[in-house]
C-alpha cells in the first residue's frame, strides 16, 4: 500500500506543478482583482471566498499578488541564469579548452576575485549604482552569479579536452571553435544543466532577499521576498501577507530544488 | 464672635495655601509628589548612534542619548525657553544679546582635567564650542547655525579669521553675542545640540576619539558603549540640577538605552519588562489606541503618552523640472485628487494628523482655519482642465522618488492609484534615503516624498525652505521654490519686535505657500509611547525629546 | 610542496588586490555624496563640499588609488566617515560575534548534520525515511530569512521560549545565540545530513564493507571506522565551502536577529555610504573566505592520494 502510493507520488508532484504553472502563465486571464492597486476600504481582511489568501495593507487581494509574484520571480531568476549561462560559458569554456596558457590565468583570476568578493555586498553595490528595477536586478545579479558556472564549465573542459575524440578531432584539423562548441560542450552539458538549475535557487533566494532589505522590484510591482518583509510586522495580527508568499516562494525553490535532484541522479546513472 | 470669625478666616486661609502648594508638588501624573532614587531606567532606539559630538549629531538616536549628557544655554518647555548653563539673557534690538552663566556648572569628572576632576565652566568654554560649529577643518553639521547670522563668523568658516569676532567674552561669565542683523528666533538655535557646551581639554586629549568619549554638564555620563546592544549612561554625582524641592537630579542610577531594530521586537521586549518605555508600532496602534486617542481595555495597566508631533510628511515637487514646475494648476489638482481621510484610516491606522499647511498643531503659528485641499474629485479634474490636461490627456508619466519602508511605500501605492483616477499616471522609484537627499539637492527628481522634524519648535525653521536665498544646492530649499512676497514677508518677520506680529506674517506665508502649491500636504505625526506605570516623571515634548533627569521608578 | 604553497600565496596576494581595487571602484562609482549623507539635510552646501574635501573625497582616482594601497600595507584600514572609528578596531571588535555564531551553526551541523545523514543511510527506503528527507528538503527550500523570521516569531514571539535579540559575552550569552544559530546552520545541516546520507549509501555498497558485514564485524564500528573515512573526502570540501558560506550568509541572520557582527555592520555601512568600513569589510570577509577555501584546497589535495600523485 505504502509502495504504491510512494510511486504515485511523483505522478501527483508532476500533475500538481503543471497545474500550479499553467495557472501562473495564464493568469490574466482570468484573475479579477488587479495586483498592483487595491481598494483601501478592504484593508487587511482575513482569507475569505472572496479573497482566498486575504488582502493586504493596501486592500489588494494577496492570492493574485502571489500568483504575480511569482511569475516575477521566476523572469528574474530565469533570465538572470540565462545571462548567467551565456557569459558563463562563454568564459568558462575558453578559459577550460585554453588551458595554462594567458587566456586561462586571466580569466581564472578575474574568476577569483569576483568569487572572493562577498557575494551580496557586491549586488548590493551594483545595484546602488545602477539603481533598481527588474531589468536592473537582472543585470546585477547576472554580473555576479556567472562565475559559478564559469568555473565548473572550466573543470569540465579541463578534464574534457584530454578525451579520445577531441584529440581526434585537433589531429584532424578541425578549427577550436567547432571543437568547443559541437564536440566539447553537448558532453558538459549535464553538469552544467545541473547547476544551472540549483543556481536558479541561489539567484531567487538573493532576489528575494534583497527585496526584503528594500532594494529591489520597484512598488507597486509584487515580489515574493517583498511581500514576505512588508507582512513581517503584521505577523500577529494579518499573518496571511507574509505566510502564502513565503509558501510560495518555498513551493518554487522546492520545485528547482527536486528537478536538480532528479537531474543529478540521472547524471549519475 | 469676631474672635471666631477671624480664627475660621486664618484656618481657611491656611487650608486654601496649604492646597496650592500640594498642588504644585504634585508630579507628572498627578502623583503624591516622593521621588526615590535609585534604579535603572531601561529604554531602546532603533539605530546605531553616529557620533556623541554634538557638532556632528543630526540624528534623533545620537541626540537621545547626548542630550542627557551634554546641555546648552538652555532649553525650551512648551514653546518657553527655560535657563540650563545661562541664567539669563537679554536682547534689546534681537541683534546683540547678552548672556549671563550660571556660576555654579561644572563638568563631569574625567581624565582629560587635572586631577581628574571637572572644572567650572566659563564663557570661554561657550566660545570655544560655538567656534567649533563653524571650523571648516571639523566635520560640523551645525555652521549654518552661525555661519551667516554671527558678526565674523564667515570669516573664520572661510579660514580667513582666527576666531569668531562677534563672539565676545565680557567677563568669565558673561558672554555678547553680535549679530549681523537683528534675528528673533536667535535662542532656539542657541537650544539646539549643536550649542552643547564642551570642554577643550577633552576635545584635545581625545581628537578622533572624541566623538565616543564625551564630558559634558549634564544629568549623566556614559558609562559604556557596545555598538548594536547598548549604551549605558551612569548619574553625574556632581550635577548641578535641583528638581522643585531642592533636592539633587538626577534620581536614576543608571540609564540603559538598547538598540533593537525591529519595532515588534521592541514591543515584545516591552511587554516582557525589559523596557519601561516602548513606541507604540504600527501594527498595533489600533489595539492599543481607540479612536477617542485613550488607552484600550486590554493596555490600560500602562500609562499612555500621545501628543500631536511638530513633524510633517509631503511630497515635495522640485519646481525646474517641467510641467509640474510652471503649472500652479495641475500641482493643486494633484493635491486635490488625494483622499487622505482614508490613507490616514486605513494605512496610518489614525496615527497622524491631516496637514492642510506645513505648520503643526503643536507651533503658535498653527491656523486652524487654513482652507487647504480637502479631498474633492470634481475640483481636482477641474483643475486639472485648467493646467491644460483634460482627464490627464497628453500628461507624461510623472516620477516619484521615496525612501523604503512598509507604510511609506504603502501610501505611495495609495496615492499613485488615487492619482490614477483622475488620469494622472505616476511611477514610483524607491530608493535609500541617502540618494534620495542627494538626487533632491542635485534636482534629479521630479517628486520625492520627504518629512521634516523641526529642530526647535518655533515656526520660522519651516520658513526658511521656502525662501529665494535658499534655493538648492546651496541651502535646502529643494523644491526651488520662490515667491517674492514669502521672501518679503519673512524678512518683516525677522525685523518685527512683536511675536504677535511674526506669528501674522507665518501665517501669511504659510496661506501663500499652500496656495502655489510646491508640496503635496500629507500628514502632522502623532507622538505615541507606552510606559511602565511605575515609571514616573517621564516628560516627551513634541519634539520627542525626553530628559531623564526627571525620571524615576516608583519601585 | 614548497613552490606549490608559494605559487598558492603569490596567487591570494594578487586576488586580495584585486578585490580591494573592485570594492575601492565600486565606492567611487556609486552616485551618491557620502558627506552629505553625514552632515544631514540642513547642513549647508560650503560644510559638505568642506567634508569631502577633508575626506579626500574629490582627488582623482588614480591618486585615492595609491593612498589607499599605501595605508592598506601598513595595516591601517582608515577612519570611519560617520563615527571616527578606526576600521580596523571595529572590524576587530566585531569579527568575535560573528565568528562565534559561525563556529556555533558549524558546530551544530556536524554534530546534528552527519549522525542525520547516517540515521538517514540506514534506514533507507523506510517509510520514515521518506518522509523525513521531504520534510527536510522542504524545510531547507525556504529562503534563509524566511526561517529566520519563522524561528523569530515561532519559537520567540509565539512560544516565548528564547530571546529573539540581545548578545552578551561567555556562558550567559547562550541562550541568545541559540536561535540565531538554528536559523542559520538549518540549511546546511540538511544539505550535509544528504550528503552524508548519499555518500553513506554508496560507501555501504562496496564490497569490502559487505565482506566485513557477512564476516559479522559490528554495524556501527564498520560505519566509523571504514565508511566515514571515505565518504569525509568529499565531505570536506563541502563542510569548507558552507563554513565560507555560512560567514558571509550570516548576513540575513544578523539582521532579523539585531546580532552584533560583522554582516549587521556592513549593512549599517551600506545605508550610511561609510565607505572605508565597506572597504574594509570586503577586504577583510574576502581575505577570510579565500583563506578557508584555499585551506581546504590544500587540505584536500593533500588527503586525496589521487591527486596527489598525479599533479
Amino acid at each position: 500500500m505504502i509502495c504504491n502510493l510512494v510511486r504515485y507520488r511523483k505522478l501527483f508532484k508532476f500533475v500538481f506543478v503543471v497545474t500550479l504553472m499553467s495557472l501562473v502563465l495564464s493568469a490574466d486571464l482570468f484573475l479579477s482583482y488587479d495586483p498592483l492597486w487595491g481598494d483601501l476600504k478592504e484593508s487587511l481582511q482575513s482569507p475569505s471566498i472572496k479573497h482566498f489568501f486575504g488582502v493586504d495593507l493596501v486592500g489588494r487581494d494577496v492570492f493574485v499578488r502571489v500568483i504575480y509574484g511569482i511569475r516575477i520571480s521566476l523572469l528574474i531568476a530565469i533570465s538572470t541564469q540565462f545571462f548567467s549561462l551565456l557569459i558563463g560559458i562563454t568564459l568558462g569554456s575558453l578559459a577550460g579548452y585554453f588551458h595554462d596558457t594567458l587566456v586561462d590565468r586571466v580569466i581564472s583570476y578575474v574568476l577569483a576575485v569576483v568569487w572572493g568578493f562577498p557575494f551580496l555586498l557586491l549586488v548590493l553595490a551594483i545595484t546602488t549604482a545602477i539603481g533598481p528595477g527588474v531589468v536592473q536586478i537582472i543585470v546585477a545579479i547576472s554580473l555576479v552569479n556567472w562565475v559559478g558556472i564559469a568555473r565548473v564549465v572550466r573543470g569540465e573542459f579541463i578534464s574534457l579536452k584530454e578525451r579520445q575524440y577531441v584529440l581526434a578531432a585537433r589531429a584532424t584539423g578541425v578549427r577550436k571553435g567547432r571543437i568547443i562548441f559541437r564536440h566539447i560542450l553537448p558532453n558538459a552539458v549535464s553538469p552544467i544543466t545541473v547547476i544551472a538549475v540549483f543556481g536558479l535557487v541561489d539567484i531567487i533566494t538573493i532576489e528575494a532577499g534583497l527585496s526584503f532589505l528594500g532594494f529591489g522590484v520597484q512598488p507597486p510591482t509584487p515580489s515574493l521576498g517583498k511581500m514576505i518583509f512588508e507582512g513581517k510586522d503584521f505577523i500577529q495580527n494579518a499573518w496571511w501577507q507574509s505566510v502564502f508568499p513565503g509558501l510560495a516562494l518555498t513551493m518554487i525553490i522546492l520545485f528547482f530544488n527536486s528537478l536538480g535532484d532528479k537531474l543529478n541522479r540521472e547524471k549519475r546513472g | 464672635m469676631k474672635k471666631t470669625f477671624l480664627v475660621s478666616l486664618l484656618l481657611i486661609f491656611v487650608v486654601l495655601i496649604i492646597n496650592d502648594l500640594a498642588s504644585e508638588e504634585k508630579g507628572e501624573q498627578g502623583q503624591p509628589y516622593a521621588p526615590k532614587y535609585g534604579g535603572t531606567f531601561k529604554s531602546a532606539i532603533e539605530s546605531n548612534i553616529k557620533s556623541l559630538d554634538p557638532i556632528e549629531i543630526n540624528d534623533v538616536f545620537s541626540f537621545h542619548a547626548a542630550s542627557q549628557i551634554y546641555e546648552g544655554l538652555l532649553d525650551f518647555q512648551d514653546k518657553k525657553p527655560v535657563p540650563m548653563l545661562a541664567k539669563s539673557w537679554e536682547s534689546k534690538d534681537n541683534k546683540t544679546w547678552i548672556i549671563h552663566l550660571r556660576k555654579d556648572v561644572f563638568f563631569q569628572d574625567d581624565k582629560c582635567f587635572s586631577e581628574g576632576k571637572g572644572r567650572l565652566v566659563t564663557a570661554q568654554d561657550v566660545k570655544y564650542s560655538f567656534e567649533r560649529l563653524v571650523d571648516p577643518n571639523l566635520k560640523s553639521a551645525g555652521a549654518w547655525l552661525f555661519k551667516d547670522i554671527v558678526v565674523g563668523a564667515a570669516l573664520f568658516f572661510n579660514g580667513e579669521a582666527k576666531e569668531v569676532t562677534g563672539f565676545k567674552i565680557k567677563d568669565d561669565f558673561t558672554l555678547q553675542i553680535d549679530l549681523t542683523n537683528p534675528y528673533p528666533p536667535f535662542l532656539f538655535r542657541l537650544s539646539t545640540n549643536f550649542c552643547f557646551i564642551v570642554p577643550r581639554e577633552a576635545v584635545e586629549k581625545y581628537g578622533k576619539n572624541f566623538s565616543f568619549h564625551p564630558v559634558g554638564t549634564g544629568p549623566f555620563k556614559l558609562a559604556s558603549y557596545a555598538p548594536d546592544r547598548e549604551i549605558r549612561l551612569a548619574r553625574n554625582l556632581r550635577y548641578w540640577g535641583r528638581d522643585s524641592k531642592d533636592k539633587k537630579l538626577p534620581y536614576l542610577d543608571e540609564v540603559n538605552i538598547r538598540i533593537i531594530r525591529d519595532d515588534m521586537i521592541r514591543f515584545a521586549n516591552f511587554k516582557k519588562g525589559n523596557l519601561n518605555v516602548t513606541k507604540i508600532p504600527l501594527a498595533l496602534y489600533p489595539q492599543i489606541v481607540t479612536k477617542e486617542k485613550k488607552l484600550s481595555k486590554s493596555y490600560n495597566k500602562y500609562k499612555l503618552i500621545l501628543l500631536p508631533g511638530l513633524e510633517v510628511q509631503y511630497y515635495g515637487f522640485v519646481l525646474n523640472k517641467q510641467p509640474l514646475g510652471k503649472n500652479k494648476a495641475l500641482r493643486q489638482a494633484i493635491n486635490f485628487a488625494i483622499n487622505k481621510k482614508e490613507i490616514l484610516k486605513y494605512i496610518l491606522k489614525g496615527k497622524g494628523y491631516i496637514a492642510k499647511g506645513f505648520i503643526a498643531p503643536g507651533f503658535s503659528a498653527y491656523n486652524a482655519e487654513l482652507e487647504g485641499y480637502a479631498y474633492d474629485l470634481e475640483k481636482a479634474k477641474q483643475k486639472l482642465v485648467e493646467a491644460g490636461y483634460p482627464k490627464g490627456k497628453g500628461l507624461p508619466e510623472i516620477e516619484i522618488l521615496l525612501n523604503a519602508g512598509t507604510e511609506i511605500e504603502a501610501i505611495a501605492t495609495t496615492i499613485q492609484n488615487q492619482l490614477n483616477k483622475v488620469g494622472i499616471h505616476c511611477k514610483l522609484s524607491v530608493t535609500d534615503f541617502q540618494t534620495l537627499i542627494g538626487k533632491a539637492f542635485k534636482g534629479d527628481a521630479q517628486v520625492f516624498r520627504m518629512w521634516v522634524e523641526p529642530l526647535y519648535p518655533e515656526s520660522e525653521i519651516l520658513m526658511v525652505q521656502f525662501l529665494t536665498k535658499n534655493v538648492a544646492p546651496s541651502g535646502w530649499n529643494l523644491y526651488r521654490y520662490s515667491n517674492s512676497k514669502v521672501d518679503r514677508f519673512f524678512e518683516e518677520a525677522m525685523l518685527s519686535r512683536s511675536q504677535k506680529e511674526r506669528i501674522e506674517k507665518y501665517k501669511k506665508i504659510e496661506e501663500i505657500v499652500v496656495e502655489d502649491a510646491p508640496w503635496i500636504f500629507l500628514f502632522f505625526g502623532e507622538i505615541s509611547r507606552l510606559l511602565e506605570p511605575h515609571v514616573q516623571g517621564y516628560v516627551l515634548d513634541e519634539l520627542q525629546h525626553v530628559k531623564y533627569k526627571s525620571v524615576w521608578l516608583k519601585q | 610542496m614548497i613552490s606549490y604553497l608559494a605559487r598558492k600565496i603569490l596567487f591570494i596576494i594578487l586576488v586580495l588586490l584585486g578585490v580591494s581595487f573592485i570594492a575601492f571602484l565600486l565606492t567611487y562609482v556609486v552616485p551618491t555624496d557620502p558627506a552629505r549623507a553625514i552632515l544631514g539635510l540642513r547642513a549647508d552646501d560650503q560644510s559638505v563640499q568642506n567634508l569631502r574635501r577633508n575626506l579626500g573625497l574629490d582627488d582623482p582616482l588614480y591618486l585615492q588609488y595609491p593612498h589607499y594601497l599605501y595605508r592598506i600595507m601598513n595595516g591601517n584600514l582608515g577612519y570611519s566617515f560617520v563615527t571616527n572609528q578606526k576600521v580596523s578596531a571595529l572590524i576587530i571588535e566585531r569579527f568575535p560575534a560573528t565568528l562565534k555564531l559561525s563556529l556555533a551553526a558549524f558546530g551544530l551541523t556536524v554534530v546534528l548534520g552527519i549522525p542525520l545523514g547516517c540515521l538517514l543511510a540506514l534506514y533507507r527506503g523506510r517509510y520514515i525515511e521518506n518522509l523525513l528527507s521531504l520534510s527536510l528538503i522542504g524545510g531547507a527550500s525556504l529562503p534563509v530569512f524566511f526561517t529566520a523570521l519563522l524561528f523569530s516569531w515561532i519559537v520567540g514571539s509565539v512560544l516565548n521560549l528564547l530571546p529573539v535579540s540581545g548578545y552578551e559575552e561567555g556562558l550567559k550569552g547562550i541562550k541568545f545565540i541559540i536561535l540565531p544559530c538554528l536559523a542559520l546552520s538549518f540549511y546546511p545541516i540538511v544539505v550535509i545530513a544528504c550528503l552524508t546520507r548519499s555518500n553513506l549509501i554508496n560507501a555501504l555498497d562496496e564490497d569490502y564493507i559487505r565482506t566485513s558485514m557477512a564476516y559479522g564485524f559490528s554495524q556501527w564500528i564498520i560505519i566509523f571506522k571504514y565508511a566515514l573515512k571515505n565518504t569525509f573526502l568529499s565531505v570536506l570540501t563541502t563542510l569548507g565551502n558552507i563554513f565560507a558560506a555560512l560567514f558571509s550568509g550570516a548576513f540575513f541572520v544578523e539582521y532579523i536577529f539585531s546580532w552584533p557582527g560583522i554582516g549587521l555592520l556592513a549593512v549599517d555601512s551600506v545605508m550610511r555610504y561609510d565607505f572605508p568600513i565597506i572597504q574594509g569589510i570586503v577586504l577583510f570577509t574576502s581575505s577570510v573566505f579565500i583563506a578557508v577555501t584555499t585551506v581546504v584546497d590544500i587540505l584536500y589535495s593533500y588527503l586525496d592520494p589521487r591527486i596527489r600523485f598525479c599533479k
